[in-house]
């Protein structure tokens, strides 16, 4: 059984990374869907899958125990359920910050987006109703006094 | 001890009852300041207990240990749930003062709660794939709150850094798997006991397997060349929150790679992993100070010295690989996390406030800062010559610890790379000094509010002062905890049992593990056996 799913675990990492180097939002969380499904079935694989095997029930009749070896392990596939659950929701939320991405910019190639995150403000801090002195920084005054001797003068009396 | 898990239960419970709160304001506050208080309190208890009387295990649904899944805190989980649980509260009470409506509307809170337990749940499982998931809730939570308030830039960084990490999580089941495989279990403890008397072809498959998981931690560390993704993902968080997550999000990889690299892969041949750490470490010293020396955005040069930091830990794992100094380097790089996350979120909260005081966040349009608020410089500097290595502070003596092992062990060239690190790093730190601070004001009065914002700040810089000045008990715990590490033996036993108690080893081989599991299970009387994974 190993060697036909190592080979369909490759074909499908394969198609994965190909699909997730596409210019296209879409095609690149199919990408990541291919992904976790090839790490599922590669988890299968090292569970050491076999139809030789049974369901890993045990009996209390002690008559009807049977060969440890007989049964499947049954960790992988609690494993798998776990990370396809994961996988699932994180490829749903993947999928909606993908689609306000495209929202935002119409453009469902991720090379088009804009590099320079100044043109708004990531810091959440609203800085509307301070007055604005920055164009004092860009263009500053030579013949405009020093800050100390501004204050100087204003301490001084008269 | 089954109070194990609260540091986990309470951050869910929280996140619960904040999201049904949403809309109250004052409450939401209340509810998490006080949540996150007991816990804190909680885990400085049980850093205390554990120091004195051992490593305690709990075991989840009462399933034997290599069966089930198991929560242990050794003296290194607990420094580092101590640590998680200090900046978290420290970093709540400042996001009082920066949190929006609009955020706040977007479950900010109850998203925070989450964070802190995705990383508390991290530090305290002791079973890989476990690691996974808590790895997972982590990296759910801080989706949600780099996203919060969902502007562009927001949202588009969200979606690389959500890209990242389902790679790394792919690639985390992948190496959980192939473990399973050649191993036969996920529990670290036994994991631990098995590889160490793995030999020939196994040992190798084992190393090999291994390197995908260095490739998954040293994702989520950071470290070169797998860095790229953190400069452009930690300026979009929230103000105040992004120094939680400077602060403990990459040093959960530091600590996965301590756990996993240096406690449980003991097979021959596994210097291999810890080498190839020293050989990125310096690269990932050198390259994150480059970075952070042509940035001109606070938040940007900040987050590239993360890289840059990250390093000195890597270090200090890397020189682990020589037994005589593996115990002082583990030391050493323990410190250096305790003193990096403390001033790492330190200084992400004094950028914060010298972009309130300033009006900007670029260096070139910030300025006047001492000026306008003299204590907020003297914060500042303060942390940032911690940062950069001066002593009194933490950072002189931490870089101190891993150049002397550096220097025993013989390794100079990674020394040499730390040390001008640190000379880099200064000159970083004055640039901002400088340009932010020391220049001509660029605007007439401090802007909005920020006062409030100091009191949490300056907790986190006395914490630094101290440290520096009074480093024996910090270093001692630092070396016990260590200790636990590098000789795992402790760690075995309380989570298997005594060694003569355990269930023999029946099978090494691939696809063999069920055999264990059978077995346990007749001898448990074998009835119900449908276990439940997480």
């Amino acid at each position: 059984m190993e060697v036909p799913m190592a080979i369909v675990i490759g074909v499908m990492f394969a198609g994965g990374t190909y699909m997730i180097l596409r210019p296209s939002l879409i095609r690149i969380v199919m990408g990541f869907g291919l992904y976790s499904n090839a790490a599922n079935l590669l988890m299968i694989t090292c569970g050491g899958y076999s139809r030789a095997r049974r369901a890993p029930f045990v009996s209390e009749d002690a008559a009807n125990t049977v060969l440890a070896s007989a049964l499947m392990d049954p960790l992988p596939p609690d494993i798998i359920l776990t990370a396809i659950v994961i996988s699932f929701a994180v490829g749903a939320l993947f999928l909606t910050v993908c689609y306000r991405v495209y929202l935002d910019y119409r453009i469902d190639n991720p090379d088009e987006l804009p590099q320079d995150d100044s043109e708004d403000d990531p810091s959440g801090v609203n800085f509307s109703g301070v007055p604005d002195v920055m164009a004092e920084l860009a263009e500053p005054n030579p013949n405009a006094p020093h800050e100390h001797a501004v204050r100087a003068q204003a301490a001084r009396p008269g | 001890m089954n109070t194990l898990i609260v540091p986990i239960l309470i951050p869910f419970f929280t996140a619960t009852v904040l999201a049904l709160l949403n809309g109250r304001r004052t409450l939401e506050k209340a509810v998490s300041l006080v949540s996150c208080l007991g816990v804190s309190g909680f885990v400085f208890w049980l850093l205390f207990h554990v120091d004195g009387g051992g490593i305690q295990a709990m075991k989840l649904g009462g399933w034997d240990a290599p069966f089930g899944i198991a929560f242990v805190a050794d003296r290194l989980a607990c420094i580092m749930l101590c640590l998680s649980m200090t900046i978290g509260t420290v970093v709540l009470i400042y996001t009082f003062w920066t949190v929006t409506p609009r955020q706040q509307k977007y479950f900010f809170y109850p998203l925070f709660q989450i964070v802190l337990l995705g990383v508390n749940w991290s530090f305290l499982t002791g079973d890989l794939f476990n690691l996974f998931v808590a790895y997972e809730v982590m990296l759910v939570g801080s989706y949600g709150m780099m996203m919060v308030g969902a502007t562009k830039a927001q949202v588009r960084q969200t979606m690389k850094y959500i890209g990242i990490n389902t790679i790394g999580s792919t690639l985390f089941v992948v190496g959980c798997g192939l473990i399973y495989a050649t191993v036969g279990t996920l529990n670290m403890a036994d994991l631990s006991q098995r590889t160490a008397t793995l030999s020939g072809d196994q040992a190798g498959l084992v190393t090999a397997v291994s390197m995908v998981l260095l490739v998954v931690f040293a994702l989520k560390t950071a470290a070169f060349p797998l860095f790229f993704w953190l400069p452009d993902s930690y300026p979009v968080v929230p103000s105040g929150v992004v120094g939680y997550f400077a602060g403990l999000l990459t040093k959960v990889g530091v600590y996965s790679l301590l756990r996993v690299f240096v406690m449980v892969f003991r097979q021959p041949g596994a210097e291999f992993a810890i080498n190839v750490l020293l050989v990125l470490s310096g690269f990932t010293m050198l390259l994150g100070v480059l970075g952070a020396m042509c940035q001109w955005d606070i938040r940007r040069i900040l987050s590239w010295h993360i890289i840059s930091q990250v390093g000195y830990m890597v270090m200090g794992i890397g020189l682990a690989a020589n037994a005589s100094i593996a115990q002082i380097a583990i030391a050493g790089t323990i410190f250096y996390v305790v003193h990096h996350i403390i001033v790492k979120s330190c200084l992400f909260l004094v950028g914060g406030i010298a972009e309130r005081v300033s009006g900007s966040q670029d260096l070139r349009k910030m300025g006047g800062v001492l000026e306008l608020s003299p204590a907020v410089a003297g914060l500042f500097l303060v942390a940032a010559l911690s940062l950069a290595g001066m002593p009194p502070f933490s950072g002189f003596l931490s870089k101190l610890v891993l150049v002397r092992a550096g220097l025993t062990g013989g390794n100079y060239v990674v020394v040499l790379v730390a040390v001008v690190t640190g000379f880099l790093t200064l000159y970083s730190m004055s640039k901002i000094w400088s340009y932010a601070f020391w220049r001509q004001r660029c605007r007439q009065t401090a802007g909005l509010n920020y006062r409030g914002m100091m009191a949490p700040t300056a907790v986190l810089v006395l914490f630094t002062i101290v440290m520096g000045l009074w480093a024996q008990p910090f270093l001692a715990l630092a070396t016990r905890a260590a200790g636990d590490v590098t000789d795992p033996s402790q760690y075995i036993s309380a989570v298997l049992g005594p060694a003569d108690d355990q269930p023999a080893v029946t099978g090494l081989t691939a696809g063999e593990p069920v055999t264990r599991v059978a077995a346990a299970a007749s001898a448990a009387g074998g009835t119900d056996m449908i276990g439940d994974r997480p």
